[in-house]
């Protein structure tokens, strides 16, 4: 899935390791998610979502729409 | 465009690795080889071809090992030909690398014995089934441990490793045991299907790890 991670990682000035350091992964995780490579759990990206203060939305872009 | 169509746009990049990749496997399987041919008759008297092969696959297992393991004793010569950022990377996984090493290892020793075990074999098929259970026991309690230490992505990529290879084994294995079923192909040696299994093991390792990005040069 698409995702702003590296975006807002980059905002804040911090290196993969220092991301995943104060989420308590391992940096192949941090890049596996930026390359959109991996897909984090839902536990995962609601801590990444919090740490950035934003929405899950904002950070993991899903083209689908609910039908009619 | 922005720099996620980019990104999409650059398709999967994994492909770059596979040849280097593979080329790495071919080598150490083919050194594997070579030595073995080298010293066998003065080590392990006859060997069969099925023990020939069987023994190359459980060296790639130990050669993955041993490069983990001076990967983990000295980070910073070990973060130039494993994957990682820097030696600190090697130092922050240090528990899960060295279960996984440990793990590793020890399916490597224990096909290992199994190929020079058996008939005309060096070793006792007494001692060998006890040895080999041994190793693979604790190797099981090392994977498990590796498993515990381990982030989410290294769970998951250790889950569809064990899915992939599962269907591999499933095709490859299941295949030929078919074929010979039917007297269409010569029926495998039970060495031989071990030997498949550890392979397939590692080529599902590689693929699943290819398809997440971790091969990727950092």
């Amino acid at each position: 899935m698409k995702n702003r991670l590296k975006d807002y990682r980059e905002a804040k000035g911090w290196s993969q390791g220092e991301l995943a350091r104060r989420l308590g992964v391992s940096r192949q995780t941090i890049n596996a998610v930026e390359t959109d490579k991996y897909d984090p759990s839902l536990p995962l990206a609601l801590r990444m979502a919090k740490l950035f203060a934003v929405s899950v939305p904002d950070l993991f872009i899903d083209d689908w729409e609910p039908q009619e | 465009m922005n720099d996620i169509e980019a990104k999409a746009e650059q398709g999967p990049r994994w492909g770059k690795l596979a040849l280097p990749t593979l080329a790495g496997a071919v080598t150490g399987f083919l050194v594997a080889i070579a030595m073995l041919q080298l010293f066998r008759d003065e080590v392990f008297g006859e060997l069969s071809a099925s023990s020939t092969i069987a023994i190359a696959v459980a060296m790639v297992y130990i050669f993955i090992a041993v490069g983990v393991g001076v990967g983990l004793i000295s980070p910073a010569f070990g973060a130039r030909f494993l994957n990682v950022e820097d030696a600190e990377e090697l130092r922050e996984q240090r528990q899960s690398l060295m279960a996984s090493g440990i793990g590793m290892l020890l399916l490597g020793a224990a096909l290992f014995v199994l190929a020079i075990s058996g008939p005309g074999g060096v070793v006792a098929p007494e001692t060998a089934a006890i040895a080999t259970a041994l190793l693979v026991a604790v190797a099981v309690a090392a994977t498990i441990r590796s498993a515990r230490v381990s982030d989410e992505l290294m769970r998951t990529v250790a889950r569809e490793t064990g899915n992939t290879g599962y269907y591999l084994i499933f095709g490859v294995v299941g295949g030929w045991a078919g074929l010979a079923h039917l007297q269409l192909v010569p029926a495998p040696a039970m060495l031989d299907v071990l030997t498949t299994i550890w392979a397939l093991g590692l080529v599902a390792a590689f693929w699943v790890s290819g398809r997440r990005g971790m091969l990727n040069p950092r």
